[in-house]
């Protein structure tokens, strides 16, 4: 079982495309399972969470991001494209609703968690899973957020 | 003119559907072939064979070697990627700091743990040398998928035009040398597009492909 200040994971599941884990976020949160096998920061927005995680694949790295809720995942973004290695991704806090990242090792972004879901904008390497909505508002560092 | 245009642009989109649906597949011996070496090193590793720190070694070059040994087969965009991939930086301290903060934790040095905590950092880069990203596998089983529909789609086009033909044996050698054209003039333009930007170009290289195949397939267009 891996422990970090305010998350624990529970259990691993490898599967053959989707490796998933189950993740307690806090020590009365809910658990749930989420995609990847390494959690590098869980963060408490309110009554949410916004977990990010990888692959554990360096050569090539998966970053997800989830939102989860006592309801469960609620909106999941991932980032992965040809060539995006990773020595180490160290996801940060900057205001209560907005987080810095960098990834791959020339790239940084900027994720505001919005109120309400707005219109995603197609990025190379960014999948929505499907999503047109998201709160997850993702933009490259120094621009505006994706989303008002 | 515009029947021609039309003709051009089909063969471009079956040269990409080819190229997609080939790297595809080479994607999936990469996936195989770095999986199985990272599994064999392992077990070198843990027969006394091999060393766990040169099992580490060999699988921080295998990657690189896996993709070399593949870049003859895949196309000038897909060659364009793995030489991005390659290039990314990683080396032997970064993977070795990233498991021993990983296993034992924030702040904890590689060169301040024991043999046997040495051992298991090793054993972790042996074992995520296998791993490959879900993510772009998933996105290269879409494009074989969506390729393969493509050229499904463009032999249809050519029957058709070869049924409803006036001579079908001069329309199918037609179809056959636009559609061939195009094919060899994108990996061509794809290649000439490699030498001009460098390595590790992908979006360069594609407009190279595209331009190329529609060169080519215009050009021998022009002969029938």
């Amino acid at each position: 079982m891996v422990t970090g200040p305010t998350w624990q994971v529970l259990e691993h599941r490898e599967q053959s495309e989707e490796p998933a884990m189950r993740v307690r976020c806090a020590p009365s949160g809910p658990d749930l399972w989420v995609p990847g096998r390494h959690v590098l920061a869980v963060f408490e927005v309110g009554t949410e969470w916004l977990l990010f995680a990888d692959h554990d694949s360096p050569f090539e790295e998966s970053l997800e991001i989830c939102l989860l809720s006592r309801a469960g995942l609620t909106d999941q973004v991932s980032l992965a494209f040809f060539g995006w290695a990773s020595a180490g991704i160290v996801p940060e806090r900057i205001a209560e609703r907005v987080f810095g990242f960098t990834f791959p090792a020339t790239r940084r972004w900027r994720l505001e968690l919005g109120a309400r879901p707005a219109p995603v904008r197609p990025r190379l390497g960014v999948h929505r899973h499907g999503r047109w909505l998201s709160r997850l508002w993702l933009s490259g560092a120094g621009q505006g957020a994706e989303s008002p | 003119m515009f029947d021609r245009a039309i003709d051009v642009l089909r063969a471009d989109v079956t040269a990409a559907a080819a190229m997609a649906t080939n790297d595809a597949q080479v994607r999936l011996l990469y996936q195989r072939q770095i999986s199985e070496a990272a599994s064999a090193l392992e077990r070198a590793a843990r027969s006394g064979q091999l060393s766990w720190s040169q099992a580490a070694d060999e699988a921080m070059i295998l990657r690189n070697t896996t993709l070399e040994a593949l870049r003859g087969r895949t196309s000038p965009v897909g060659r364009a990627l793995a030489e991005q991939m390659k290039a990314s930086g990683l080396n032997r301290q970064t993977l070795l700091a990233r498991y021993t903060e990983r296993l034992f934790g924030s702040g904890a040095r590689f060169d301040r743990l024991s043999a046997a905590e040495q051992q298991r950092v090793y054993a972790e880069v042996v074992r995520a040398s296998g791993r490959s990203n879900p993510q772009v596998n998933a996105m290269m089983q879409r494009a074989s998928r969506f390729g393969r529909g493509l050229i499904v789609l463009s032999i249809g086009v050519s029957v058709y035009n070869i049924a409803v033909a006036d001579d079908p044996g001069a329309q199918a050698v037609e179809e056959g040398a636009v559609i061939g054209g195009g094919i060899a003039g994108g990996i061509a333009g794809g290649a000439a597009a490699g030498l001009v930007c460098g390595p590790g170009a992908p979006v360069c290289v594609g407009i190279g492909a595209f331009v190329g195949g529609a060169l080519a397939a215009f050009g021998v267009s022009l002969f029938f």
